[in-house]
């Protein structure tokens, strides 16, 4: 049994880091307005969120472990060219937003503190390129893992602002609908944010940085399910707080500041300061590894030198686009009276509407025989998977009739 | 009209309508085999032409196909559909080398394949050269034909970077169901840190099966130049016995390093796998503290007695009884094993070859002790500008040497130069 615990913490990693960074400034911006703005009633999205978050992060895992490659790498060798240069144009525009979204959420905790986002957002810029081109990345991430704990916060606040638990519970299994553009662009969002593209490639390439072998297999998908769970209860009592203290009230979030009020119960007067530190944080921490990890996978899947162990001018697309894609990301933000809340949940609207595409090509490689042997999907496997896809996909059309034609969403 | 064709862009043929002599259609071409039968030929020839109609292949000869450029399509006319067995000298273009990472010899890295180019000479097809420049992407991506008209406009040309068969290698995966019979002869060109750089690009599968095709003593040098993580992976993939075998071939401190770095079970199992004399004298090393001298010194050293003379180690030499590579001093040893003296390579070079080594050797010889400090060790090899120094005990019995470049990759390792 000890020796089962040793094994486990071994391989303990990939799972749960993956599911602290999907909490990051898109998450809680994005389930903070779910909360203020629709109560309890996004609730349900959580568990069919966790049961395809998880199905699809352990194929992920599997795939890293019996394959041993990325999955940019696999994209790539299976499906060629073209198709991988949609797949990646997609995930840049995503992830350039996803960095704007990123240092909207410095700007805004900032703003908190009274700093303009105008100092702010370029000096976190060049502290962030800095830290990633010359500093110890191993230790920074451990630094960032440790004050993710700060978003525990969350589940004290919620408790202490004394919820009716009868009416969470019914929202969280019974679905409801309302058939604005807003909520099904919030849906999207929910799922975009939790089950964000870019973390795939992620927790692929941190699988096989961990060397993890195909016998302690039953250790990583406990580690992924952990992850899960890691990210998925967090959604919720964010999701909660916000509903309990801004709903009643009937605040909207606009800024920062507002979504700050959830935590209220638990900081009182601090709330304010303690939501946005653990906003900074988490802002910075994924402003750091998502132009790194965009720009690293694009530059293997087309045959550029890549890593930050390379030289300027030996890997020069990495670094271009590392910095380009940093650059954009803040240039966005600093634009006068650029509504940070919505160029976030925007840019998780645009993960969602990427997923569907990664979600294919990694269900038609997880099945294929030559690539994975015995280890490939069982029947319940695909059908979750096939499942997510297919709702995804019915959503973005719903999303998109009822954009342009709000009268023709009402008739359904 | 038909055109004759001077050569073809694999990724441009692929998925072409493949008839019959009648124009009935037998399907579309999903691959290129070619056959890397006659290790000689410099480029190999394609002979089967895999064929996919309505979700099954086929395989057929393709001394039966005819290719030929209709209306700026390629057309493939099959005069007789014979099937053509795949043998395990046949490799396929599209499963395995396009879109694929292979090893660039000449460049000594690993490139991707984003096209490859075959060329007709009389009436066979040959494979010449892969693609891996961003122009061979551009075509794949059908941009490339205006690419080049825009840069016309300004006299500019995007180049091809292509790289002639000969001098790729590529790796083939290792299947249940078919057995490739490979051999890597074209990587004997590598430098061993080439191929440890090489081997640190790719993924741990891809690594194991190049690995597996050296021979000890190649693989033993290049385990050595390979980075720690990937180091370990592939010790810790190996059998206890292949571990065993390779590790015996390297010199022991590196030996030790790598053994420290698995789990102690499986460091047992290989170093009872080992020989005898190999396995007591890494046992010994591992016992030493960090930080001392003795945690990093090896036990690859040459000795010589007083009364011996300096032809009998010249001839030693000549006739590859001392097969050390690294090599700068000769050690001399009385019957308890006492270092008496220490001979430079210089010296011997110079001296009278019927000389006593004793007559020779310089008795008040720079030394540390085991139990020495490293930081010591530093001060005493830069003071008095060494490039090797023996290790002694306090009887003045010799346990090991430590060459400059063991302490260079110590200071490494620790982070305190950076590299």
């Amino acid at each position: 049994m000890f020796k089962k615990l040793l094994i486990f913490l071994s391989v303990l990693g990939p799972g749960i880091i993956t599911g602290s960074v999907d909490n990051d400034a898109g998450g809680i911006t994005t389930y903070s307005v779910a909360g203020a703005t629709y109560g309890y009633k996004l609730l349900w999205t959580l568990i069919p969120s966790f049961i395809a978050l998880f199905v699809v992060q352990e194929m992920n895992a599997r795939m890293g472990i019996v394959t041993g490659k990325g999955l940019a790498d696999l994209i790539r060798e299976n499906f060629g060219v073209k198709i991988t240069f949609f797949i990646f144009l997609g995930l840049l525009i995503a992830n350039v937003g996803n960095t704007a979204t990123e240092f909207a959420g410095v700007a805004g905790s900032m703003q908190v503190f009274g700093f303009s986002k105008y100092i702010m957002v370029p000096l976190s810029a060049i502290g962030v390129w800095v830290l990633v081109v010359k500093g110890n990345y191993k230790i920074s991430e451990r630094i960032f893992l440790i004050f993710s704990f700060a978003l525990l916060s969350y589940v004290v606040s919620a408790i202490l602002a004394k919820p009716d638990w009868v009416d969470i519970g019914k929202a969280l299994v019974k679905p409801s609908f309302e058939f604005k553009a807003h909520y099904f662009s919030m849906v999207i969002g929910i799922i975009g944010t939790t089950i964000a593209p870019w973390m795939q490639f992620y927790m692929q390439s941190a699988v096989i940085e961990k060397g993890i072998k195909i016998e302690q297999y039953r250790y990583a998908v406990l580690d992924v399910f952990v992850g899960c769970i890691a990210t998925i209860v967090v959604a919720f009592f964010i999701i909660i707080s916000c509903a309990s203290t801004l709903y009643p009230n009937h605040i909207i979030i606009n800024e920062a500041e507002d979504a700050a009020m959830a935590l209220k119960p638990f900081a009182g007067v601090f709330a304010s300061q303690l939501f946005a530190f653990g906003l900074f944080v988490a802002s910075i921490f994924s402003a750091t590894i998502l132009p790194l990890a965009t720009a690293f996978y694009i530059c293997e899947s087309f045959g550029f030198d890549a890593g930050i162990d390379k030289d300027f001018k030996d890997a020069p697309e990495f670094y271009g686009l590392f910095t380009a894609i940093i650059v954009i990301g803040v240039v966005i933000i600093l634009i006068p009276g650029a509504p940070l809340i919505t160029i976030t949940i925007g840019s998780q609207v645009i993960n969602g509407l990427l997923l569907p595409v990664v979600l294919i090509s990694m269900i038609l490689m997880v099945n294929k025989k030559e690539l994975m042997g015995e280890y490939v999907n069982n029947k319940a496997q695909n059908l979750v998977g096939w499942l997510t896809i297919a709702i995804l996909i019915i959503l973005t059309i719903i999303l998109l009739i009822s954009s342009f034609m709000p009268s023709a969403a009402t008739g359904i | 009209m038909n055109k004759d064709i001077n050569a073809i862009h694999f990724s441009n043929i692929l998925g072409c309508k493949v008839l019959s002599e009648n124009n009935d259609y037998l399907g579309q071409l999903s691959d290129f085999g070619v056959s890397v039968l006659n290790e000689e030929l410099k480029n190999p020839l394609v002979t089967i032409a895999k064929i996919k109609f309505k979700n099954k292949f086929s395989y057929l000869d393709l001394k039966n196909i005819k290719i030929s450029l209709e209306n700026d399509n390629y057309v493939l006319k099959c005069s007789s559909v014979v099937e053509k067995k795949i043998d395990s000298k046949t490799i396929f273009l599209a499963g395995h080398i396009l879109d694929k990472q292979i090893i660039d010899i000449n460049g000594r890295k690993v490139v991707r394949v984003n096209d490859i180019k075959i060329v007709p000479i009389e009436e066979d097809w040959y494979v010449i050269a892969v693609d891996v420049g961003v122009k061979g992407l551009l075509r794949r991506l059908g941009v490339s034909r205006i690419l080049d008209s825009s840069l016309k406009i300004i006299n500019k040309e995007l180049k091809s970077n292509l790289i002639l068969w000969n001098d790729i290698e590529a790796i083939l995966p290792r299947n249940e169901n078919i057995v490739l019979s490979k051999t890597y002869k074209k990587l004997e060109k590598l430098h061993t840190s080439d191929l440890a750089d090489i081997l640190e690009d790719f993924d741990t599968k891809t690594s194991m099966e190049i690995f597996s095709h050296l021979d000890k003593d190649r693989a033993a040098d290049v385990l050595e130049e390979i980075e720690p993580n990937v180091k370990k992976k592939i010790v810790e993939t190996l059998s206890s016995e292949q571990a065993a075998d390779i590790l015996e071939e390297m010199p022991s401190d590196e030996a030790v390093d790598i053994l420290q770095d698995l789990d102690d079970e499986q460091a047992e199992q290989i170093l009872n796998n080992m020989e005898k004399d190999a396995s007591e004298d890494i046992r010994e090393l591992m016992k030493y503290e960090e930080d001392t001298a003795g945690s990093i010194m090896s036990k690859e050293y040459i000795t010589y007695k007083k009364a011996q003379r300096v032809f009998e180690v010249l001839e030693d030499f000549r006739n590859s009884r001392i097969d050390d590579e690294v090599l700068f001093s000769i050690f001399v040893i009385d019957e308890n094993e006492k270092l008496c003296g220490v001979i430079t390579l210089r010296d011997l070079i110079a001296a009278d070859i019927n000389l006593n080594l004793d007559k020779i050797m310089e008795e008040n010889y720079i030394h540390v002790h085991n139990t020495d400090s490293l930081h010591d060790l530093i001060k005493i090899v830069t003071k008095y500008n060494l490039v090797e120094i023996p290790v002694i005990n306090e009887n003045k019995e010799l346990l090991g040497t430590i060459l400059i470049n063991d302490i260079i990759d110590e200071l490494v390792e620790n982070k305190l130069i950076k590299i």
